[in-house]
């Protein structure tokens, strides 16, 4: 995918990490990849910010680091990788907020010629599956890899 | 008057910095886990979601 991102590291052949850096610091970021449902073929997609002084994950906090744009392009790579190994599963994405959710959302707007490329996508609203269409608010993503 | 010196022993240590395990219990992973088969069980797939492509999810054969 031609968008600009931070290098990956993968961990095993569900789980990344990369680097975020920006005018916070540098924060570690990981991405997680879990089955959910083998027949259905759902994966989830987490990625948060892993804290050294507690060893946990958590997407609560806001780290403005002011990269917004390089760390989602980061985890659609992350997805492009882990779809290679897992061609047929269903990636199901939402934020941990309805604000990150529509961040995800304005991401998939801005860069949807380049994403559509790669991906079929397919929005929730009000609990039935539509294909994706820019401009329209969706309350999670599923996507497969074409 | 007796001098007196910065007691070393009362320091506080500092914390060594904790790495990430891979596949480590991460409570954040396992409530977006919880969340996302709860949405699945209730919704369900995408009606374009080719039924007959429903094999088990394996890893691509290299």
């Amino acid at each position: 995918m031609n968008l600009d991102h931070y290098l990956l590291s993968s961990i095993g052949d569900s789980e990344f990490k990369f680097v975020s850096e920006g005018i916070q610091g540098q924060i570690l970021k990981i991405i997680r990849f879990s089955v959910i449902d083998q027949e259905k073929r759902i994966v989830n997609l987490g990625f948060g910010d892993f804290d050294a002084e507690t060893g946990v994950v958590d997407d609560r906090v806001v780290s403005s680091n002011q990269d917004t744009d390089k760390i989602l392009a980061t985890v659609a790579q992350a997805t492009l990788l882990f779809c290679q190994n897992y061609p047929n599963a269903l990636i199901y994405a939402e934020g941990s907020t309805l604000a990150r959710t529509r961040l995800y959302q304005m991401a998939l707007n801005k860069h949807w010629q380049t994403v559509s490329d790669h991906f079929l996508v397919w929005g929730l609203q009000h609990d039935l599956w539509h294909s994706f269409e820019t401009g329209k608010n969706y309350d999670a993503f599923l996507a497969k890899s074409i | 008057m007796a001098v007196q010196t910065p007691n070393q022993s009362a320091k506080p240590l500092e914390k060594e910095p904790k790495t990430y395990v891979p596949g480590s219990v991460q409570p954040f992973f396992d409530k977006k886990e919880a969340r996302c088969k709860a949405i699945i069980d209730r919704v369900g797939l995408p009606t374009e979601v080719n039924q007959s492509e429903r094999i088990e999810l394996r890893p691509q054969q290299k």
